[in-house]
């Protein structure tokens, strides 16, 4: 009795020998396991094979290329949606840990002291700065302070609209992978 | 792989949407029919399919050149499918749904047409009672025809695991085999006038 035929035959089918292949059949004729183990795999194996490929049904790759745009804005919206979430994280662990840092040198009584004493000297130190700026301002020939207006609002306006075009593209083309 | 199909993916690569979908046109069938044989339902292998697809778009320029594209899309195949077999049971088919899809009427011969659907029908069923990591090792050597380092490549086992799993997948293929004897048996004994 060699049941261990089947199971080299159940590894490797088509690697069998010659010899092997003949004491198999041998051992069939009169091991009932072996042979419905056999047969029940061959026969398998022959529906397999009748069996053949199962066409894709008409228009699949139509319907794959009308899905295209939906899917990549599905995609890119989550993208945003990712990218959005990292950020506003980020800001939030970065603002806590300064807050952290901060309450830590500084305890809350004394913030809170300073705070007061800051607001209620506000009006004087905003008039003290008044005076010192309208002074100083006084000094500046007119042509300066229109050019530095100028400079200052260029930078504003350049900075602002760059950061408007890099939320747009965000938005529309998602973050590349 | 054809001169047409290198130039596909090369443009494919380089974010040409045509290309990919000439791409999609010519693997349809294969990606389509192991959907198929792994889920065992014509809409959920079409949603796989599909998915397969565009998992295959996101991921192309990553795509290397130097490994047949039908073994790297049928690995991203094979793998959705048993993931989705993962998570869920899958619900049975009909037999009706199932031949209108899959076989149509085409054949002269009404009763070899129910024989060959009877038959699709129980490679369906006896597909289905195996593990999706076994019936994926068994679908891709005897319906694609890879070896067993194509296999192993495919759903990123060893060798010796494709080995193991094809040993299991063909054991259990017999047993279902005869069962499915077995209850042929018995119906035909159930419906014969003489009980």
């Amino acid at each position: 009795m060699n049941h261990q035929l089947i199971d080299l035959w159940l590894h490797s089918p088509s690697e069998l020998n010659a010899e092997q292949t003949s004491e198999l059949h041998a051992h069939l004729q009169t091991c009932a396991e072996c042979k419905r183990i056999y047969h029940g795999w061959e026969s398998s194996a022959s529906l397999i094979q009748s069996a053949g490929l199962v066409r894709a049904p008409a228009g699949f790759s139509a319907r794959f290329q009308a899905s295209l745009a939906e899917r990549r804005r599905r995609e890119h919206r989550r993208q945003v949606r990712i990218f959005l979430l990292v950020l506003f994280g980020a800001i939030l662990a970065a603002s806590i840990l300064l807050l952290v840092r901060f309450f830590s040198d500084h305890p809350p009584v004394q913030v809170l002291s300073q705070g007061i004493h800051f607001f209620s000297t506000a009006p004087q130190r905003l008039l003290e700065f008044r005076y010192i700026l309208s002074f100083w301002l006084g000094q500046v020939p007119p042509i300066y302070l229109i050019g530095a207006a100028i400079i200052l609002s260029g930078w504003v306006f350049i900075l602002l609209f760059g950061w408007i075009l890099a939320i747009k593209r965000i938005t529309h083309q998602g973050v590349r992978q | 792989m054809s001169p047409n199909e290198s130039e596909w993916l090369i443009r494919a690569q380089n974010g040409d949407d045509e290309a990919f979908t000439e791409l999609v046109t010519t693997y349809q069938n294969p990606v389509y029919n192991l959907c198929y044989r792994m889920l065992g339902d014509a809409q959920e292998a079409e949603d796989a399919a599909q998915e397969t697809f565009w998992r295959a778009y996101q991921a192309i320029r990553r795509y290397d050149r130097s490994r047949p594209f039908a073994t790297w899309l049928l690995s991203i195949a094979a793998h959705y499918c048993i993931d989705q077999q993962r998570k869920r049971r899958l619900p049975t088919l009909e037999i009706d749904d199932w031949m209108e899809e899959v076989l149509p009427d085409l054949t002269p011969d009404p009763e070899r047409s129910v024989s060959k659907a009877q038959e699709h029908e129980m490679l369906r069923r006896m597909l289905k009672g195996m593990n999706p990591q076994d019936r994926a090792a068994l679908i891709l050597r005897y319906w694609y025809e890879f070896s067993e380092e194509e296999i192993a490549r495919s759903l990123q086992i060893s060798v010796s695991a494709v080995k193991s799993r094809l040993y299991r997948a063909r054991l259990r293929m017999a047993d279902l085999w005869q069962s499915e004897q077995s209850s042929l048996a018995e119906r035909i004994r159930d419906e014969s006038p003489a009980y």
